[in-house]
């Protein structure tokens, strides 16, 4: 597409985390005890509703703001939320499925190789930072995608960032700044 | 294990009804209704409490300690006198007997065999399932995978016609009971042999046996609530989701997916019951729980602790 490198890196999405609203308040202690597949957090004032199909987790406050989970994909997502809503709608809430968003998807990837962290970070300061005593990952932050990635020293790498095409375009500007720093290479 | 469970959930049934009735004594008797009235909700309450648990017991025999109840051919003692060898309690209700079923019945294991059992005794099986005994009959041990069901049943309709010498299915050999395994006995029917009856009593003998009622057959079980095993079939259609129109998509049913939700699953397992921690990781679920009854495959289990584990 508009990758300058012709590798073909298999991104695993593996969580998708997306927001909505059901514009309309909703009963919380109704939800738990009549809901299916509900776990009643009176503590924190939330319910958690999960879903077999697509797993997904959901957050269900009683504001009717809810917190989808789980996802393996951003349409997948989408859907769960629906079924989501839907599930709430034949509890009896008056429901109207509004202000949909992905805000977080988490990826990983793995490179061909391994990579020599500490020349990494020494020619990418300050955009990346590593402190092994705190975690064995170098971070590297791309501000304009707002995507964060961590890169292991074996060459793994989990990316996050706010939708998965984000997340493709991280994998790519960072792949040749790993590429110069692979472990037989450089040192 | 199971039919000690029973038992013991049994015993606690009836002491509650015990329990219950004594205290509520008093106060009827202050409303100035009679005795007669306690004593009727009494026996009601047993025989529901009793029916219901018939009903798991039949279900399942899989008692080892388990013996066929048979007449022995060679039975010729017909007069009383005979001694009671069986210790242990003895029930005063009565219950309908049918000629059709098989009785297993546990006895207390150290007992002797044959034993003498004689008329006018009412025996409980393991399940719960009462039979009075009209006439003398000497149990005996039978072996392993008999299945005297249809042959017995054969021999009791011609008994009937009172017409043919019946052979008894088995000698009554005296095996130790611990030695033999009666698992399986599906179906129930009892022996009779020819000797035994006077002339009087051969019409109505048959008949003595004959209202046993039965109370086979599933009882829809469905999966185990606790498990939480019930498998959520959603509907594999998918409705297609529209473009946002960010505003309101959700047009009410209109792009929505239909989702096949069972409905809460109208299982009869249940369990009842107070937690003392509920946890979980992912999908692993592990529950220690307190002071519950459980009802699991029709039957009633009581306990005061339990830990299960399930995934989701």
């Amino acid at each position: 597409m508009d990758s300058s490198n012709d590798e073909a890196l298999d991104i695993i999405i593996t969580n998708v985390v997306a927001t909505f609203r059901t514009r309309c308040h909703l009963n919380l202690r109704t939800i738990a005890l009549e809901g299916t597949n509900v776990i009643y957090k009176p503590e924190v004032g939330k319910v958690l509703m999960k879903l077999r199909k697509p797993m997904i987790t959901a957050s269900i406050w009683s504001s009717g703001k809810i917190i989808c989970t789980g996802a393996t994909s951003e349409d997948e997502a989408k859907l769960g939320a629906r079924r989501l809503a839907r599930c709430l709608q034949k509890l009896g809430f008056k429901v109207r499925f509004s202000a949909f968003k992905v805000v977080n998807v988490l990826a990983v990837c793995s490179m061909p190789f391994a990579v020599h962290l500490i020349d990494f970070t020494k020619n990418n300061r300050p955009i990346a930072s590593y402190e092994p005593e705190l975690h064995p990952a170098a971070t590297y932050r791309i501000k304009n995608l707002k995507a964060t990635i961590q890169v292991f020293s074996t060459g793994s790498l989990t990316v996050t960032g706010p939708n998965v095409q984000n997340v493709a375009t991280a994998v790519e500007q960072v792949y040749p700044l790993l590429f110069e720093c692979q472990k037989p290479l450089c040192k | 294990m199971f039919p000690n469970g029973l038992k013991s959930s049994a015993k606690l049934y009836l002491s509650i009804i015990d329990d219950v009735i004594d205290s509520v004594r008093e106060l009827f008797l202050d409303e100035g209704v009679e005795d007669r009235v306690l004593d009727d909700l009494r026996h009601l309450w047993e025989s529901k409490v009793m029916q219901s648990k018939a009903m798991e017991g039949l279900r399942k025999n899989t008692n080892p300690s388990n013996f066929v109840l048979q007449l022995p051919a060679s039975y010729t003692q017909t007069d009383q006198e005979l001694t009671v060898v069986i210790p242990g309690n003895q029930n005063i209700r009565s219950f309908p007997v049918k000629a059709s079923t098989l009785a297993t019945f546990s006895l207390p294991a150290g007992l002797a065999y044959p034993v003498q059992i004689p008329a006018g005794v009412t025996l409980q099986t393991a399940s719960g399932q009462l039979y009075k005994v009209n006439v003398p009959v000497v149990v005996t041990q039978a072996p392993v995978g008999q299945q005297p069901a249809t042959q017995a049943m054969q021999k009791v309709t011609e008994w009937r016609e009172a017409s043919a010498p019946q052979p008894p299915a088995i000698p009554p050999n005296p095996i130790p009971p611990h030695e033999v395994e009666t698992s399986s006995v599906p179906a129930q029917s009892v022996t009779q042999p020819k000797t035994i009856l006077p002339s009087s009593q051969e019409g109505s003998l048959p008949l003595q046996f004959s209202d046993i009622v039965q109370l086979d057959g599933p009882a829809g079980n469905s999966d185990l609530e606790e498990e939480e095993e019930v498998p959520l079939e959603e509907n594999d259609f998918l409705g297609i989701i529209n473009a946002e129109a960010m505003k309101d998509p959700l047009n009410s049913g209109d792009d929505v997916i239909e989702q096949d939700i069972p409905d809460l699953f109208d299982t009869d397992n249940v369990i009842v019951c107070q937690y003392d921690k509920i946890h979980r990781s992912k999908n692993r679920w592990k529950f220690h729980l307190k002071d519950g009854v459980m009802c699991y495959g029709g039957r009633d289990y009581v306990f005061s602790k339990a830990v299960g584990e399930a995934e989701w």
